[in-house]
């Protein structure tokens, strides 16, 4: 502890490491967040195609779930002019159903069968099939299909037909058709095809168990229908929800027998289900598409970084300007003390060498005695009011002298130490010119330092033949206004702000001692204390003003 | 102090009187006490009316029990069956009785004799998967039974006779395809037979079996001939209930060689019964009808003054004559009110007094419940239309009413005690029942006015109905409920989907939510019976788009009233991927569905726990809606 002495240090070192610190922190961390970034958007990419692939896909599980068992509404009741009118809908609709194969399928066991199949004595024949779909105009187009045209569809309904025999042959009296059940009897999906068999009520698949294992049951038709629509996935509509991420969206086959040549930067696929499994999504983009995005993402980090490095940087700057400043009150307070130790040292010296006279003279005269009695006189009065000053300084900036206000008569205040001015500075030419009509409210003796020190100070930095002070006291309608116009070496503008801090001196050959800066600081606390303020004005080599103004009305506390 | 204490007394003395003046307070009354099933029904007195049999509960099983009127000591309990019901049995002797347990109509066919005294049942015929039905009267002749079976072909019945020594049935005639019921005559001889020829219905007579049949009368599907027996010592004149060349059903004696008909009781509103004949008297002891209430006007001198003694006892009660024997020994009948459940009684000709059988819904006898009244309105196009209205006791200026409709439409609402209604009235709603057009009772072109209006003027005769209730200042037009069963029930899904404004919520048990499944019930057997159903609804191939419009299901977007559905697992006018169908599209809605369903009930709830619950979540859900 010892060691360290308790001088004032300022070390540039500590806040050049700061700032390099600081910046190699904000690099890292922008290279950082450029990396997360990236790798952000990429797994984007990889996730998000999901919530594409749930919206691409709403309509085909409308289409499937919704509008395909609303045939079974019907009961079997459809014939030709209400498929046909079932099937415009959906092909309206639904642009991705290619094609409607319907059968008006009968369940019968009588022995004479058309087109279909037998299974025992349960016959299902194929009674009429119709394929509606809409041409290039999109018009409705329905053909009724000939012997030989349903060749080409009798797969479709013999796949149907014999799942269903399966499924009569282990329903019981007991079975409930579960969800299960129904899709996997009545539904049929092959890529690009969905066949629906109508779900006929339990008594009605009971019925058919009966024809099929029976031969002596009544004879009886039962309508069924079957619909078999070709799906186009391809013609399926893609929104792409995230047009930033993804630069295309296609529908491509699951066997992509094309090498692609130019491979994208980033992509992605989702392989589609059930009838339409034989395709699949695939989601690209570019390199240059991905890295707009990355960019756009990164924009707003790279703010907020930038941000926080600049608020950092002031921070940095703020902490060495308060150490400027200390260090500046450091060698201000260092001067003072300097300039007070001198200013007490000379009247003290005096009264000490006065002393020694008088001591060491064996015998003195009364001249010798006026004399020195005079000195020490002189001198201990200029250490009572060094000292007074000091003091009344001091209460001021502790707020701890009171205000003793009263009206005063401005003429005859003024006149009263302008007398006393003659006396103390009979070679300075002091012009005034009074002109007031209120008493003014103040404290009398603090407006008095107010003026000695203006006057003081009018005399002190005044080239010697040139000693002239002009002071007018005016009122307008508000403030009083006194005026204190000298014609001394005057102040850089540079310095209008300073000469009123404590401790602060213009550097000038005029205060070389017996100053310790503190009457104008001095002058501004008591002026301010007392409601009013103090300004100045000033040209260089031509002379300085110092305004002084204050309110007429005073609120009295 | 002293002044506070007795301004308090005061007060209380006063509102304690206060209390007692205001208005009665209407008691609650649990669920259970208006469903609660009598442990002894199917009362029938033995032929010569000395015993009555009955069907009573016993291990957990009905079972027929047999009460000796003249020694009461010797009365007892006839079959002794653990796991099955008996379903029904009748007297065939004075000794003997015939029953059946089969337990459901693909059950196969289980029927057997049983003599009282010996108690030992016999089989009368091997159980076999088909159906059967006995034709009246059901009395040995010469040692056998008539009964229509359809063993050949389960889509046609043939006529056969059945020994009662199970010696198996001889079939006495082949159905030619189109007949579909014949009657016996007195001598047990089979005379007249019914065809029906999918629109046309044609009575046929022969003076002897083996005869040809001659044709008598034809009528049209909406056109009744209903025979109901023959006339005493004339095998050439039945009587039978008719409307052909009038509106409303008669009661006729009809010439079978003529074919004319001479009416015998008739009324110019509504329908005669189908009741008062008694078979083994071969005589018309009562007419009845139900105008207001029931009205019975007494043919037979002895069965007036029983008659008179019944009235005397049951002052103001409808009274249903069940059984009496042909001497007029004992008759049982059952007596009740709209207030009051009743019971069933006989009187005994030997003893001269009535005598208690069975009461029903005892736990309701001595409490307060809301009486009912018939009401009539006119319908947008002026037809007169009745209906009943049952209101709380409570007071009210207006009331939350539920609008219960009756299942059919080939039915009818009539006045007299409904655990339904009474159980609804208790929980403070009105009720309101309304015969809309098609309804039965009220003559010819009332029910077939209500032809192909499923969904049309059936549907506003009920908005109708509410309006004019609204209009009487009776319903608080806000808090309006419908509901009901079976075509009730598609009345409440088709005004949930319709009638938005009109009702807060609608409750429907096995409503039809799919007119094309409902029709595809119809069995190939039945299909004689579609050409009907094509008259009455309409046909599905044809007028498919009017099946659309009505059907509940293609408007289940439209529902935005709650709805509580019941469906049992074994109704067979619903199938399970409609209703499920229904629920989910209407859940879509965002509407409050509340759906139950009970794998192994039918269309109505049988089992007690599942009628308690189904009338607890009736109640709930009206609390939360109403």
């Amino acid at each position: 502890m010892g060691n360290f002495g308790l001088q004032y240090r300022k070390n540039f070192g500590l806040l050049i490491i700061f700032l390099v610190l600081v910046t190699v922190l904000f690099v890292t961390s922008a290279f950082f967040a450029r990396t997360m970034t990236t790798n952000f958007v990429e797994t984007e990419f990889n996730n998000k195609k999901v919530e594409v692939f749930d919206e691409f896909i709403k309509p085909f599980n409308e289409f499937f779930s919704t509008k395909v068992p609303e045939i079974s509404y019907y009961q079997g009741y459809i014939d030709s002019a209400q498929g046909a009118e079932f099937s415009n809908t959906v092909l309206r609709r639904y642009p991705f159903v290619d094609n409607v194969n319907f059968f008006d399928v009968v369940f019968t066991n009588r022995d004479e069968l058309g087109k279909g199949l037998r299974f025992n004595n349960l016959g299902i024949s194929s009674r009429n099939s119709y394929n509606f779909k809409l041409d290039k105009d999109n018009r409705f187009i329905a053909v009724h299909q000939r012997s030989d045209d349903y060749k080409n569809h009798a797969e479709d309904f013999n796949n149907v037909m014999i799942k269903l025999a399966g499924f009569l042959d282990r329903v019981s009296d007991s079975t409930r058709l579960t969800d299960n059940d129904i899709y996997k009897v009545f539904y049929t999906l092959q890529p690009g095809k969905i066949s629906y068999l109508n779900i006929p009520r339990m008594s009605d698949i009971m019925a058919y168990k009966s024809m099929m294992r029976f031969e002596d049951l009544p004879k009886s038709d039962y309508e069924q229908d079957l619909f078999v629509f070709a799906i186009e996935p391809r013609k399926m509509a893609i929104t792409n929800k995230y047009p930033n991420l993804y630069e295309e969206i296609t529908i491509r086959p699951v066997v992509d027998q094309y090498v692609v040549e130019n491979t994208a930067y980033l992509n992605t696929e989702l392989a589609l289900p059930g009838a339409l499994s034989d395709y699949k999504l695939q989601f690209e983009a570019s390199r240059e598409f991905i890295q707009t995005d990355i960019n756009r993402r990164f924009f707003p980090v790279m703010i907020a970084l930038s941000i926080i490095y600049l608020i950092l940087l002031t921070v940095g700057y703020l902490i060495y300007r308060n150490v400027m400043i200390n260090s500046r009150l450091y060698q201000l307070q260092y001067d003072f003390i300097n300039n007070l130790t001198h200013e007490f040292k000379t009247p003290v010296s005096v009264i000490k060498i006065a002393g020694n006279n008088i001591k060491s003279a064996e015998k003195i005269s009364d001249a010798e005695r006026n004399m020195y009695g005079r000195i020490l006189d002189q001198e201990a009065d200029k250490l009572n009011a060094l000292m007074n000053k000091l003091l009344s300084f001091a209460q001021i900036e502790n707020k701890s002298i009171k205000f003793n206000g009263e009206y005063i008569e401005l003429q005859e205040f003024c006149q009263h130490i302008f007398d006393a001015s003659h006396l103390k500075y009979p070679d300075l030419q002091l012009n005034y010119e009074i002109d007031v009509k209120n008493e003014m409210y103040a404290d009398p003796v603090l407006l008095t330092s107010v003026f000695q020190n203006l006057i003081d100070n009018a005399y002190k930095y005044s080239a010697p033949d040139r000693k002239v002070l002009d002071i007018r006291v005016q009122q307008n309608k508000k403030n009083f206004v006194i005026l204190f116009k000298d014609q001394g070496i005057g102040i850089d503008k540079k310095e209008y702000n300073s000469i009123f801090k404590k401790f602060y001196r213009v550097k000038n050959q005029f205060n070389q001692q017996g100053s310790i800066g503190l009457g104008l600081a001095f002058c501004k606390e008591i002026t301010e204390f007392m409601g009013g303020e103090i300004k100045v004005d000033s040209q260089i080599n031509v002379g300085t003003v110092f305004t002084l103004s204050f309110p007429v009305e005073v609120k009295k506390a | 102090m002293r002044f506070l204490t007795i301004a308090f007394s005061f007060l209380l003395v006063i509102s304690i009187l206060g209390g007692c003046n205001g208005q009665r307070k209407v008691e609650y009354i649990p669920v259970q006490d208006f469903f609660s099933k009598p442990d002894r029904f199917n009362f029938r007195v033995s032929p010569n009316g000395r015993y009555i049999a009955y069907l009573g509960l016993e291990d957990h099983c009905r079972n027929i029990f047999v009460l000796d009127i003249e020694e009461p000591d010797s009365s007892k309990q006839l079959t002794y069956q653990d796991n099955m019901n008996v379903q029904y049995f009748f007297w065939i002797s004075p000794d003997s009785i015939v029953f059946s347990n089969t337990q459901s109509p693909g059950d196969s066919l289980r029927i057997f004799t049983i003599d009282i005294h010996q108690e030992n049942p016999r089989p009368l015929l091997i159980p076999a998967k088909h159906e059967l039905g006995w034709l009246s009267p059901l009395r040995s002749k010469e040692g056998s039974l008539l009964a229509e079976m359809n063993i050949r072909d389960s889509s046609v019945f043939d006529l056969y006779r059945v020994p009662l020594d199970g010696s198996g049935p001889q079939l006495v005639e082949v159905n030619p395809g189109n007949i579909s019921s014949w009657y016996a005559s007195s001598d047990g001889k089979v005379r007249l037979a019914l065809t029906s020829d999918s629109v046309e219905d044609q009575l046929l007579y022969r003076r002897q079996e083996g005869e040809p049949y001659q044709k008598i009368v034809e009528t049209d599907f909406a056109t009744t001939v209903l025979p109901l027996g023959p006339v005493k010592g004339d095998n050439a004149a039945i009587f039978a209930l008719s409307n052909v060349g009038r509106d409303k059903l008669a009661i006729v004696k009809l010439d079978l060689n003529s074919g004319k008909e001479e009416v015998v009781a008739e009324n110019e509103d509504v329908d005669m019964n189908r009741e008062g004949y008694s078979f083994s008297r071969q005589e018309l002891i009562y007419t009845a009808r139900i105008s207001d209430k029931k009205e019975i006007k007494l043919l037979n001198k002895d069965f007036k003054k029983i008659y008179s003694k019944i009235t005397n006892k049951f002052n103001g009660y409808n009274v249903d004559i069940l059984d009496m024997d042909s001497a007029l020994n004992t008759v049982l009948f059952k007596t009740y009110t709209d207030i009051n459940p009743g019971g069933v009684y006989y009187y005994s000709k030997t003893k001269d007094k009535i005598v208690e059988l069975s009461l029903i819904n005892p736990a309701l006898a001595d409490k307060s419940l809301a009486p009912m009244k018939e009401v009539s309105f006119n319908s947008r196009d002026g037809k007169t239309i009745k209906g009943y209205l049952t209101r709380p006791l409570v007071k009210k200026d207006v009331y939350p009413v539920v609008v219960l409709i009756h299942d059919g439409p080939n039915r009818r609402d009539v006045w007299g005690f409904n655990s339904e209604v009474q159980f609804l009235a208790n929980r403070g709603y009105a009720v309101f029942q309304i015969n809309y057009r098609g309804s039965v009772g009220y003559g010819k072109d009332f029910y077939t006015a209500g032809f192909k209006q499923w969904g049309g003027e059936i549907q506003n005769d009920i908005s109708d109905g509410v309006a004019w209730l609204i209009h009487q200042g009776i319903a608080d037009k806000n808090r309006i409920a419908i509901m009901g069963t079976g075509f009730g029930g598609y009345s409440a899904l088709y005004a949930a989907c319709f009638n938005p404004t009109l009702y807060k919520c609608a409750i429907s048990a096995s409503g039809y939510t799919n007119l094309f499944t409902y029709l595809k019930e119809i069995p190939p057997y039945y299909q004689p019976y579609l050409q009907l159903y094509y008259n009455i609804i309409g046909d599905p191939t044809r007028e498919y788009e009017l099946f659309k419009a009505i059907s509940p299901l293609f408007h289940a977007e439209k529902v935005r009233m709650p709805i509580l559905m019941f469906h049992g697992g074994r109704d067979r006018f619903n199938s399970l991927t409609d209703v499920n169908q229904f629920v989910q599209k209407v859940k879509n809605n965002k509407v409050a569905v509340k759906y139950v369903f009970k794998e192994d009930e039918g269309r109505r709830f049988k089992k007690d726990e599942n009628v308690i619950e189904y009338y607890q979540m009736i109640e709930q859900f009206l609390k939360e809606q109403l």
